[in-house]
């Protein structure tokens, strides 16, 4: 069992691991230190939105994306698409609570059920007002959750010794809405086609060893909460739980059944398999995030 | 009760995770069935009448549960059609669950009641299919594990959201940041099924 498999299978040893980066200046500490800051990468600057000068190990399927092995890629693949993600949560949060756009995410994770030293000033535009409280508080409590899977997923390739994917050296940007709905329209599309990328990533994964099983079921772990994040959003906005084939703003679905890209066919409803999307799509679809 | 352990679910590598899955499925969408009709009009559940609360269809515990149970009954009748004669519910020799029945007290339910049994459920479900993964053999069903395991994870984070609305509760609709790093958690099968095994009731 490798470190990192120890880290996975035992909170206890996880928790002297992350305290042991910390120390070093490598860990969640550290990396919450320029959560805010659209830098905190080791790589020279890309020449493309995903940076074509590291080593492929899957240059078709995975371009741009760092590791030395199918399942680092993979992993800096998820990692590139959750730096992205607690990026532009760190945003919608920011502007939902009247800060600076550019401020960092609050020290401390609040308590569950707490906003924390959130609070919501914008409008609430399409969102109930009795449904207001709970959208806002799932975007303060998810603002965290992208950040803490950036976090385990940076700590996770450097245990294994891997290259780990920079943030795009510019930063992200979107075109947020003024108001509480609109805002979390922004997000809902970002949470799908996360859902989606990690759905469409794991199949690439080498299923070989049991170190390997373990790897591809920390990512699906991932994605089911990313899928968890996209319903509960999809409530506060009066939209159906999905899953949904045809979303605005969302990479291309395909249907797990036959990887056609399509919605479920007979006799099985659209909203019965979750649709994935392929690393190319996903990637293409995030660029117009990428300052 | 049927106490079931991992090892006695039968066949081996994929098939046996697949029809691990499909009694997941079996008794998730049999619960969805007598949940909905408990919450409206009542019905037969195993030969006892079950007396129906009577909310109306435009309820949201009731629509969603409705929808969902369609979901359900569409994830066992896949996977069932998928393993074909090698299925735990069929007619072939793997079919030890082929005459069980669920049973949930469903008759003795308040509508909160209900609700939350249909979220610890669907909650159950979602970490069954991430403590399954490293049991499949190969990577060949990755995908429709993986895309039945995110639809019921939208269903419990829905759930949990209406219950919030509906009843002030204040569950949590996915893991927190200082919960495993947000990240699901993952329950072994024999875990799993102790803990639905006292709602499994086989022919004596």
């Amino acid at each position: 069992m490798n470190e990192f498999e120890q880290l996975r299978r035992d909170p206890v040893s996880r928790r002297a691991f992350l305290r042991r980066m910390s120390a070093a200046g490598l860990g969640v500490a550290a990396a919450s230190l320029f959560a805010g800051c659209s830098s905190g990468g080791t790589y020279p600057a890309p020449s493309g939105p995903f940076d074509p000068s590291q080593p492929d190990f899957d240059a078709t399927n995975f371009p741009g994306i760092p590791g030395r092995s199918i399942n680092e890629v993979v992993l800096n693949y998820a990692l590139t698409l959750e730096i992205l993600e607690a990026d532009l949560y760190r945003q919608a949060l920011n502007l939902a609570s009247g800060r600076d756009v550019n401020a960092a995410l609050a020290a401390g994770v609040p308590a569950p059920g707490s906003t924390g030293p959130y609070a919501q000033t914008v409008g609430n535009g399409s969102i109930a007002s009795s449904l207001a409280p709970a959208a806002f508080l799932y975007l303060v409590q998810y603002a965290y959750v992208e950040a803490a899977h950036r976090d385990f997923l940076r700590v996770a390739l450097q245990s294994l010794g891997a290259p780990v994917a920079a943030a795009n050296p510019n930063g992200y940007t979107a075109t947020f809405g003024t108001d509480l709905g609109t805002i979390l329209e922004l997000i809902y599309a970002v949470e799908e086609t996360g859902v989606r990328a990690y759905l469409g990533a794991a199949p690439f994964m080498s299923f070989a060893s049991a170190a390997d099983k373990n790897l591809v079921q920390t990512a699906v772990a991932i994605h089911s909460t990313e899928a968890r994040h996209s319903a509960a959003v999809a409530y506060v906005l009066g939209k159906s739980a999905g899953p949904v084939y045809s979303l605005p703003g969302v990479s291309a679905g395909r249907r797990v059944t036959d990887g056609a890209a399509a919605p479920n066919a007979a006799p099985f409803s659209d909203n019965t398999f979750q649709y994935f999307s392929n690393p190319p799509v996903v990637l293409s679809a995030v660029r117009p995030f990428l300052k | 009760m049927a106490n079931i352990t991992f090892a006695q679910i039968p066949g081996d590598g994929d098939i046996k995770v697949l029809n691990y899955a499909l009694a997941l499925e079996a008794f998730e969408a049999e619960l969805y069935r007598q949940a909905v009709l408990r919450l409206t009009t009542g019905g037969q559940v195993n030969g006892v009448a079950v007396a129906g609360l009577g909310l109306a269809d435009s309820e949201p515990d009731v629509r969603y549960l409705r929808e969902f149970a369609t979901v359900e009954a569409e994830h066992r009748d896949f996977l069932n059609g998928a393993l074909g004669a090698a299925s735990i519910i069929g007619t072939g020799s793997n079919g030890i669950l082929r005459n069980a029945t669920f049973d949930f007290d469903i008759e003795s339910l308040s509508r909160t009641q209900v609700v939350d049994l249909i979220y610890t459920v669907e909650n159950t479900g979602t970490s069954a299919y991430l403590g399954a993964i490293p049991f499949f053999a190969t990577n060949t069903y990755l995908a429709v594990a993986g895309g039945i395991q995110a639809t019921e994870a939208r269903h419990t984070a829905y759930i949990a959201a209406v219950r919030n609305l509906l009843f002030g509760a204040t569950l949590n609709t996915a893991p927190l940041a200082s919960q495993n790093n947000g990240i699901d958690t993952a329950l072994p099968p024999d875990q799993v099924l102790a803990a639905v095994g006292p709602n499994i009731i086989l022919p004596a």
